[in-house]
């Protein structure tokens, strides 16, 4: 397996994480909202 | 008590819906500069395909009288909106609802396109190391990297601008300085077959006139900074003119080093023709910042794109003119969270085409749309507000000459876009036209046209003839 093969793994777990991160996120930030308008 | 209650519902909704000011002139140069500088690395060569080398730079500084015109008029208008939204809140006052909707939405496909074709460029270059790089999976990474940088908040992304800007400006001197073009007897351009001529008339300038507009594209997003700058008055001016010299001669820098050092059929179809300018050197330290300058000039770009897309949409819906669930802010960021995230799958969505000139295209004609009407309503605005009557941080001189520059050499870049994307051009009104049917019909009924009008009517004298 060469480097690039490697980096290209990386850099799809690297948007995986990105996409986590946000999602708990806008998650933790829409649940707030709709607490606080009921 | 019921009074007290108003003002502190006030003062919340005023906090949530309004932008941070902390922008200098440095950042909305940097706002600027950094959208567009990325034109220099890609895109433009394009018009050599369409018009020969000496159609591209006449293209080029053709162009360049436009977005002279465009910087005053835009300038003027934009310094008396203490609004985020650019030429989208000048639309709101001057045309109406229907004509801000499709300013709004040409501005944000137009940024849309153009971080989608950013992060082509990465992927393509990334290429250029192994053949075992895929392109996808950076594409969209630098992408959500971006994004996610937006989602956290906006004076961190354009103080990384300033720097990655300053980065990529200074790798086109590097190579500019690398081909010893001072020196008669050493200089690496070859000056004998720097221009290929005309290779198809005049005609072959009107087509290359669309690709001159990419060196310059997006220089006018500079207004969308307008309410998070600290003086506007002075800031936007100072910013965006200086913003547009830069980029003026980097653009002649840029075209005078990739047609002396690379043969005219080549760049015409290179999707890095700095780089591969670079490459042309044989020196391996120059092609690596170059490789340096396209990634930071493509990553400047995208973040600035994010930055100004996401700030017409949230305009947008905090105007009504798109659903409200757009127009909230994070509660700790005090970033157009949701509007940055809706936009981004779109720019993924083209990015994962693969087709630059095509995305390149679609940018360049949403662009030209909002630049024609720009053009009206600066004709507009004088008429309706003329000098003296209300306060303005920069006058543009001349008035109407360069407003009547914008029209004509706007349709002039139109007619000429016909040469080789005639179906773009039905395709984009098309677009355009089943998204006002849809306004008009559905989306009109929602619009609360006192909010819509609120900040200009409580600033502002009744405008002449009203």
């Amino acid at each position: 397996m060469s480097f690039w093969t490697v980096m290209n793994w990386v850099a799809w777990g690297l948007c995986v994480l990105i996409v986590i991160l946000i999602a708990k996120d806008v998650m933790k930030v829409e649940m707030k909202q709709s607490k606080t308008k009921d | 008590m019921k009074k007290a209650d108003d003002i502190i519902e006030a003062a919340e909704n005023s906090k949530d819906t309004h932008l941070s000011k902390v922008l200098g002139p440095l950042h909305v140069w940097a706002l600027g500069v950094g959208i567009v500088l990325v034109g220099q690395f890609m895109g433009w060569n394009f018009g050599i395909g369409k018009g020969g080398s000496l159609g591209s730079i006449i293209a080029c500084w053709t162009i360049g009288i436009l977005y002279i015109s465009l910087i005053m008029i835009n300038t003027e208008m934009g310094s008396v909106i203490p609004e985020a939204g650019g030429q989208y809140a000048m639309a709101k006052y001057f045309l109406g609802p229907l004509a801000a909707f499709n300013v709004g939405l040409m501005l944000v496909f137009e940024y849309v396109m153009l971080e989608a074709a950013d992060a082509l460029v990465v992927g393509q270059i990334l290429k250029t190391l192994s053949p075992d790089v895929q392109t996808l999976p950076y594409i969209i990474l630098s992408l959500l990297l971006l994004t996610y940088m937006n989602y956290r908040g906006v004076h961190a992304t354009l103080n990384l601008n300033i720097v990655l800007t300053g980065i990529a400006f200074v790798t086109i001197i590097i190579l500019l300085v690398s081909t010893k073009f001072y020196s008669a007897s050493g200089s690496l351009i070859h000056l004998k077959t720097l221009t290929n001529g005309l290779p198809y008339g005049w005609m072959g300038i009107l087509g290359a006139l669309q690709f001159g507009c990419w060196f310059y594209l997006g220089i006018e997003g500079t207004a969308l900074a307008a309410e998070e700058c600290r003086s506007t008055g002075r800031a936007l001016p100072v910013g965006a003119i200086v913003g547009l010299v830069t980029l003026i001669i980097g653009a002649t820098i840029t075209w005078f080093v990739c047609s002396g050092l690379v043969g005219s059929t080549i760049l015409a179809n290179s999707t890095y023709p700095l780089y591969d300018a670079a490459l042309a050197l044989q020196n391996p330290v120059v092609g690596y910042i170059l490789f340096i300058g396209t990634m930071l000039s493509c990553l400047a770009s995208a973040n600035g794109c994010i930055a100004d897309a996401s700030r017409a949409w949230y305009s947008m819906a905090r105007d009504t003119l798109l659903p409200k669930v757009f127009a909230v802010l994070h509660p700790r960021y005090n970033t157009p969270y949701r509007a940055i995230l809706f936009l981004l799958p779109i720019s993924i969505a083209f990015g994962f085409t693969g087709l630059l000139d095509q995305v390149i295209t679609f940018s360049i004609l949403s662009a030209l749309l909002v630049y024609i009407l720009t053009a009206y309503m600066m004709i507009k605005f004088r008429k309706m507000y003329p000098l003296g009557s209300i306060e303005r941080g920069y006058t543009a001189p001349w008035h109407p000459i360069p407003a009547i520059i914008v029209l004509a050499l706007t349709c002039v870049t139109l007619f000429g876009m016909y040469f080789g994307y005639f179906i773009n051009i039905i395709a984009g009104f098309a677009f355009y036209l089943l998204a006002s049917i849809w306004f008009v019909w559905h989306r009109a009924k929602f619009l609360d046209i006192k909010s819509f009008l609120s900040a200009g009517a409580a600033s502002w004298p009744r405008p002449k003839g009203y």
